[in-house]
């Protein structure tokens, strides 16, 4: 892990937070509380471990890309970035709905997965710049 | 997207499913429980089964176009440090925004299980991909 992947991964960090207040916080939430008994209210959210969480997925894409083969125009990494959050969030949202109770319908798991592969999108091209930056 | 990166991200889910049922299943059975998550016999092995592919299916494809995992070594560790990566990330979201992960210390002990997990996994894929010539992404299109 080298600096410029670190800071790559904290720009991913602080995308993914604003995403998901965008699209969680916002655009999604009545969808999303209906779907769930589990979620905490809004003045319950620990926002600190939430951004830890948002900088260690940010890591994990530029991990990832700091040693792909072609991923440096924001183009190729939102591609990538889509990919990857497509299959991640499907094998996610599966494994949770499978030993919790945190989805309550299929249709709340297909709301999660559109959320996540929009944000990996725009956070692995943002990171894809970063990376390919001369 | 080929036929050899499928077949590796299914034979990882395979590999992720019987590791996981050893684990979280027989050797962690209740550890984990809290107020969200379903009780063992209401666990549904279906969703973990595809869950697991679709995981295995990942780490195949990013496997796939990265410069240096062809091996058994290289994909355990890039697994792990995948694995490790993204389970603190997401355990840290699902204890910040839910109920799912209810001690703090479960977000330590799911990303070291789900390092050594992916390891295991990824070790599985790598060496799958570097298998004969020409390798995974001699054809890779996607």
């Amino acid at each position: 892990m080298n600096a410029k992947m670190l800071v790559g991964g904290l720009l991913g960090g602080v995308a993914f937070f604003l995403l998901g207040y965008l699209l969680y916080g916002l655009l999604f939430t009545d969808a999303m509380a209906s779907c769930t008994s589990c979620q905490r209210p809004m003045e319950e959210i620990n926002f600190l471990l939430l951004g830890v969480g948002n900088v260690f997925m940010g890591l994990t894409i530029s991990y990832i890309f700091s040693r792909w083969m072609s991923v440096s125009t924001f183009m190729a990494g939102a591609t990538a970035g889509a990919t990857i959050g497509l299959l991640m969030s499907i094998g996610f949202t599966s494994i949770s709905y499978a030993t919790s109770t945190v989805y309550s319908a299929a249709t709340c798991m297909l709301y999660s997965i559109l959320i996540e592969v929009i944000m990996w999108a725009v956070v692995g091209g943002i990171i894809a710049w970063w990376l390919g930056r001369k | 997207m080929n036929t050899k990166m499928l077949i590796g991200g299914v034979l990882g889910g395979i590999v992720y499913f019987l590791l996981g049922w050893l684990v979280y299943g027989i050797l962690l059975a209740g550890t984990m429980e809290g107020n969200c998550m379903r009780a063992h016999d209401a666990i549904l092995p279906l969703w973990i089964f595809t869950g697991n592919v679709f995981t295995g299916l990942m780490l195949s494809y990013v496997f796939s176009r990265m410069t240096t995992v062809n091996t058994l070594g290289s994909g355990a560790m890039a697994g792990a440090v995948i694995g490790l990566l993204s389970a603190i990330g997401i355990d840290c979201l699902m204890y910040g925004t839910t109920t799912v992960v209810t001690e703090p210390m479960h977000i330590l002990m799911d990303a070291a299980i789900t390092a050594v997990l992916w390891a295991i996994v990824g070790g599985v894929i790598g060496w799958w991909l570097g298998r004969g010539a020409g390798g995974a992404r001699g054809v890779a299109s996607a």
